[in-house]
């Protein structure tokens, strides 16, 4: 009995083998041809609900390909240039009157969706005005009804959308700025017609995009999108008048860092989307055709439109007072920071929006004399300029020779400009000057309870930000602070900030892309500012600022410009000399890709566009990729 | 009269075992610290759009009235206890509006199978090998065999787990880094496909539990072995195998049916721990995602029917006993 | 007296098998390192670059120091440390607690003893892991290691309890206890004077298998992170381990050393209470 059992047990396991090497070695996991298949990261992970796409449904999974291949915005986004360029709308939109409240928007000719029917502002019109009919139902339609007011049909490719308000930005706000649009999704209407928005799952969902989703796994780990065949009539097809050449794209779950890094060593995925600096160092040994946005360290690519540091609650004691918030980023020694975070693979920024390539040009060495010059009043200069010679010296005593020979503009080109000085006497000057003082075991008290605080970090995403925690954590704890880290899964993460119930947090609170930071800076005007307990979402840090605010109102009517330019700059030097929350460093992406199969990936070298696999704009990359194999 | 009253008490057990369960996690997902409705608007926030106010506190409600969160938390326990003994566990929160028994219905089948050989396998080889290294305790393969399942049993399990994966999806790519499953078809291929997929966790459970087997069985049958009647049985002249089967086994394998019962819970929890390290789509990997979406009716759904299998399996287990156990069947 | 005490130890020691001696020695050894080696080390051993990163062994760090520039050695003592502590405390309360509920339900008998049955008979069935995963995601941060404790001890005690419970109910018809009763003794008195010291045989042999189940189930939450991050444990060692790729990078003594320690620590806890069992065993037989 017992033999004939294990006997059969490996008879079972032996034709499994079998049967699985004959078709493991050329095909992917959905049974396409590995050649013709571009194989993708899905960045959440599993997905429970893989059947449902209808893009107005709060639980539907937008990142697994539907953002970036099938569905289309108005208005896209060049992230190298930091302009939005136009996609499904031929051209910006027009303002029909002073006031930025009516706007005639002309549609792009010759787009087709996916089941042939063309493309034109019926879709438009029906999906904003279904939008409007059903906001009381709907989330993202309620947050869209704050925007847009009606909606007109005037021909086949145009119509005119009048706003609540004024909406000089009315692209950025129904278009794409940073990764996709939340609030409008184009739906066609020849489907929607017939079906309701709340209830339908639309499984098989139709799109303007040069893909359709035809394929995906019942338990949510992979999906298959196939190119359409009359590809050049998707948006992609009539905006470059190329069509994509990866025949599948498969977007697929890895769940752990290790899981992802050994599928990319054996060339299972051609891209990845976020690794930690470790899984880079595996990967750059183990696979000579893996390679990252720079040739060389640091690797990783700048350019993610969000800066990461660690806010406070300016409604908690004492960080409400300015003095102790400098104190905080005084006591700090950045350069050691940033080899606890990223082995230094991180570029620095002591203003609040990342020093991307386009930001750092727009901004941070626009102002880096204003910074150096920038003086209190009792004629302290905060600022230290040498961070990126400093990081040198650390990296080079930790044997990465490669910074060796760089010059000092090369290296603050690399590392950034430079940021607050590591110097705490004076951080100890500015805490006892706001009514703090040690206890006899040298820990801060303010009103004579010693300073307890947690700083809340993300924990198994977004390894930058914990990492980012724990770096702060060991030198303010060291500095005489009686802080922990409080690692958190993501909902706990996300619901700590808005209504205000922590003390400090390791968040990503500004992102921008453009010149005009208005979008990007109107969630700090003190109308946003709700109490601890009530939610916000602008203001999470609870700061307020007359400054600010003044300077706020006086951009809100304005279009973009060299006026709206100039006061982005004044507002991000008030909000670093109030220091609104503690900005550290851009965010550092690994992403790397795997050119066994494909090559012409964007990089340093051929920057065409930014390497950013979960935004729309994935599909302006994918028509520069070239096959291997002949 | 004693049979009766055995199989009264183990449903006794049984419900109420439910019933606690349920309770407990009512209790304790109303303390968790976040709120589902803020991770949702977190969440549809990240991307850095700014929504005013008035648009948030609109969204607010729209989600709070879609997810059934109204009422004191007394009426909103009571319902939740008459929604699951309906078996209705509403809609997930994060995928919304998917039914949560659709979620848990498409996972629920890959752990009980899962579950389901590697114990019974693992029982019956470690008993097996229990039972052969308790009756001939001198010779050296048993004792090979007991200090191999003495070495392997306490090692942690997630890194056994590993160490499989690592061997045998990395460095030999014989099974793949992702399972994959296609919909249920009574083929010959969707099976040995299955087989293909799960191997790598069934072998770690196997491994981890045959070891318990292998060891409890030894002692006892070793126990048994040293008993009068076993050598009066020789001195009769019976065969080694007819004492080995009538002797031993018959008299060890009765409290390894019990140990089985109550193995069930623990082993469930190894097959969460498994099934977050392979990846593999159960309702493990399912706790998992409910957690960190803050999906109350998911983890309501999920945790239920963990407890209602474990304590239903439990049970019927239980209720093979008298079938084994002549001292009840008998009376 | 004291020359007596000597040859009765030496006598013991004999007795003992080889398995059982092993296992002491093993326990002895992780004893000795987490309460007397622990008091040596030289401050917070997760502050993050207190030394040079990557080191190799030398006699300075002797197991080298790791990616987040911690003293490797140091860390797994603290680690160890933790961990035993966490063991202990759950297999004191939860045996002690057992024990108590078992021999009050046994003796008192009734309505009480079977409603106290079916509530551990339930809880001994519910699964504990997804609860302590649900409970542990829901304290993470601010659970500190005595929460996660506490935890682990509700879901032990009802084991013990439930043999203590069946040891009164055959304690107590057995002669003495009734010559007790009989002689006007409290029931509070007979417990602990003439039937605690039955139990306690058996209430060791629990203990030790506790304390290698807390010290698993603490060591499981903690790699999948759920455990307190701060805190220095073995699970949580592995956890940060894996956070820095420990394993593909092969820093082997960074992620190796926890997992042997925990490994080792489980086959002496192990051989203990099965050697403790046999020699208890034999001692009956005898």
């Amino acid at each position: 009995m017992k033999k004939i059992l294990s006997l059969a047990i490996i008879a079972m396991m032996l034709m499994a083998m079998a049967t699985s090497f004959a078709f493991a070695e050329e095909t992917t996991i959905a049974g396409t041809p590995r050649s013709q298949t571009l194989v993708v990261e899905n960045l959440v992970g599993v997905v429970s609900n893989p059947g449902q796409h209808n893009p107005y449904m709060s639980g539907t999974n937008f990142d697994g390909g539907l953002r970036q291949l099938v569905f289309s915005n108005l208005w896209e986004m060049n992230t190298i240039q930091g302009v939005q360029i136009p996609d499904l709308a031929a051209e910006m939109p027009t303002p029909l009157n002073d006031d930025y409240t009516s706007f005639s928007i002309k549609l792009t000719e010759g787009i087709k969706w996916s089941d042939g029917e063309d493309f034109d502002a019926e879709d438009v019109v029906f999906t904003i005005n279904e939008l409007l009919r059903l906001q009381d139902q709907l989330p993202l339609a309620a947050s869209l009804a704050t925007h847009v007011e009606s909606c007109e049909y005037v021909d086949k490719y145009e119509l005119i959308i009048n706003t609540v308000g004024s909406h000089p930005r009315l692209a950025e706000d129904l278009g794409v700025t940073v990764c996709g649009n939340d609030i409008l999704r184009i739906i066609p209407e020849h489907y929607w017609k017939d079906h309701d928005l709340t209830t339908d799952l639309w499984e098989d969902p139709i799109g303007t995009g040069p893909y359709t989703l035809t394929d995906y796994d019942p338990n949510g780990y992979w999906f298959l999108y196939t190119l359409r065949e009359d590809a050049e009539f998707s948006d992609i097809g009539v905006l470059t008048g190329k069509v994509p050449k990866p025949q599948y794209v498969l977007f697929t779950a890895y769940g752990t860092e290790e899981r992802k890094t050994m599928a990319m060593l054996n060339n299972e995925v051609d891209v990845l989307c976020d690794i930690s600096p470790e899984a880079w160092e595996v990967l750059q040994a183990g696979n000579p055709n893996v390679a990252c946005w720079l040739p060389e360290y640091p690797y990783g690519c700048f350019d993610d439109p969000c800066e990461r540091g660690i806010q406070f609650n300016c409604d908690v004691e004492p960080f409400d007072q300015i003095g102790v918030r400098w104190a905080m980023a005084l006591s700090l020694d950045i350069v050691q920071v940033s080899m606890d975070t990223f082995s230094g693979q991180m570029r620095v920024s002591p203003l609040c929006m990342p020093p991307t390539t386009f930001m750092s040009e727009a901004f941070h060495k626009e102002m880096r004399q204003q910074l150096i010059d920038y003086t209190w009043e009792d004629g302290y200069q905060p600022f230290d300029k040498d961070y990126a010679l400093k990081l040198q010296e650390t990296l080079l005593s930790e044997g990465y020779d490669i910074v060796a020979d760089m010059t000092e503009e090369e290296l603050v080109d690399l590392f950034g400009i430079g940021w607050w000085k590591y110097d705490t006497a004076k951080a100890e000057e500015l805490m006892i000057e706001a009514g703090c003082e040690r206890d006899s075991e040298g820990f801060w008290c303010y009103n004579g309870e010693r300073i307890t605080f947690e700083i809340v970090a993300p924990s198994g995403f977004e390894t930058q930000s914990e990492r980012l925690a724990y770096a702060c954590q060991s030198q303010w704890y060291e500095f005489g602070f009686d802080v922990t880290v409080q690692a958190s899964e993501a909902s706990y993460f996300h619901n700590c900030a808005s209504p205000g119930n922590y003390t400090a947090g390791a968040w990503w609170p500004s992102c921008g892309v453009m010149q005009d930071l208005y979008s990007q800076l109107r969630g700090w005007h003190s109308d946003y500012y709700r109490p601890i307990g009530e939610s916000s979402v602008g203001s999470t840090s609870r700061f307020e600022s007359e400054r600010l605010d003044a300077i706020l109102d006086e951009m809100a009517p304005l279009p973009s410009g060299e006026e709206t330019y100039e006061l982005s700059k004044e507002a991000l030097m008030v909000m670093a000399d109030e220091v609104a929350w503690l900005p550290m460093f851009g965010t550092s992406k690994l992403v790397p890709t795997n050119s066994t199969y494909w090559t012409n990936f964007p990089d340093s070298e051929n920057p065409y566009n930014g390497p950013w696999w979960w935004w729309s704009c994935f599909k302006f990359i994918i028509t520069e990729l070239e096959p291997v194999a002949a | 009269m004693r049979l009766t009253k055995f199989i009264l008490s183990r449903i006794m057990v049984w419900l109420l075992t439910i019933l606690v369960g349920i309770t407990v996690v009512f209790f304790l997902q109303r303390m968790m610290p976040s709120d589902p409705i803020e991770t949702m608007i977190s969440k549809m926030t990240s991307m850095g759009t700014n929504l005013s106010p008035e648009a948030l506190e609109a969204m607010r409600e729209s989600l709070r009235r879609q997810y059934g969160l109204e009422g004191t938390l007394f009426e909103q326990y009571l319902s939740t206890i008459t929604r699951l003994v309906h078996f209705d566990f509403g809609l997930s929160m994060a995928n919304y509006p998917t039914p949560v028994a659709q979620m848990i219905g498409q996972a629920l089948p890959y752990t009980v199978c899962l579950l389901m050989t590697t114990t019974i396998l693992s029982w019956i080889i470690g008993n097996a090998i229990g039972l052969l290294a308790g009756f001939k305790k001198n010779k050296w393969y048993s004792k090979t065999l007991e200090t191999v399942s003495m070495c392997i049993y306490p090692t942690p399990y997630f890194m056994v787990a590993l160490v499989i994966m690592i061997l045998m999806a990395y460095v030999k790519q014989w099974f793949p880094l992702v399972p994959s499953f296609d919909d249920f078809t009574f083929t010959w291929a969707w099976f040995s496909d299955a087989v293909y997929n799960s191997f790598m966790p069934a072998l770690s459970l196997m491994l981890v539990g045959t070891g318990w087997w292998i060891i409890s069985m030894k002692a006892l049958s070793s126990n048994v072995a040293e008993e009068e009647y076993v050598n009066y049985g020789r001195m009769k002249g019976l065969t080694e195998a007819t004492i080995g089967y009538r002797y031993v086994f018959r008299n060890s394998i009765l409290s390894q049916v019990t140990a089985l019962a109550l193995h069930i819970g623990g082993a469930f929890g190894g097959s969460l721990m498994c099934e977050i390290i392979f990846g593999y789509p159960g309702v493990g990997q399912m706790v998992n995602t409910a957690i960190n979406n803050s999906d109350y009716n998911l983890l309501t759904g999920v945790i239920f029917i963990s407890i209602f299998a474990v304590a239903t399996a439990t049970l019927l287990i239980d209720l093979i006993y008298p079938l084994i156990d002549p001292r009840i069947r008998n009376s | 007296m004291n020359e007596g005490y000597k040859a009765s130890f030496r006598q013991i020691w004999k007795s003992m098998s080889l398995r059982f001696k092993i296992g002491l020695c093993i326990v002895a050894f992780f004893l000795v390192i987490s309460f007397v080696l622990y008091w040596f080390s030289p401050g917070d051993v997760m502050a993050l670059s207190t030394y040079k990163r990557n080191q190799p062994l030398s006699w300075e760090h002797p197991l080298g120091t790791n990616r987040q520039g911690q003293d490797i050695f140091w860390l797994l003592v603290e680690s160890i440390h933790n961990s035993m502590v966490v063991g202990i405390v759950v297999a004191i309360a939860a045996t002690v607690i057992g024990v108590l509920i078992g021999l009050f339900s046994g003796f008192v008998g009734g309505a009480v003893d079977r409603v106290i049955m079916f509530i551990c008979d339930s809880i001994i069935v519910i699964p504990s892991l997804p609860i302590l995963i649900l409970m542990g995601s829901m304290l993470r941060g601010r659970a500190s290691l005595m929460m996660i404790a506490g935890i682990l001890i509700l879901f032990n005690w009802p084991w013990p309890a439930r043999q203590a419970r069946s040891m009164a109910l055959t304690i107590r018809e057995r002669e003495f206890v009734n010559t007790a009763r009989f002689s006007g003794e409290g029931l509070f008195k007979i417990v602990c004077v003439e039937i605690v010291p039955h139990v306690l045989s058996w209430a060791m042999a629990n203990f030790v298998n506790t304390v290698l189940v807390a010290i698993g189930s603490e060591a499981s939450l903690a790699v999948l992170g759920l455990s307190s991050t701060t805190t220095p444990t073995l699970g949580n060692m592995i956890y940060w381990a894996r956070q820095y790729q420990a394993i593909m990078l092969k820093q082997w003594v960074w992620i190796g050393s926890p997992v042997l320690a925990t490994s080792i620590m489980f086959i002496g806890l192990f051989l203990t209470y099965t050697g403790y069992n046999e020699y208890v065993a034999k001692k009956r037989g005898r």
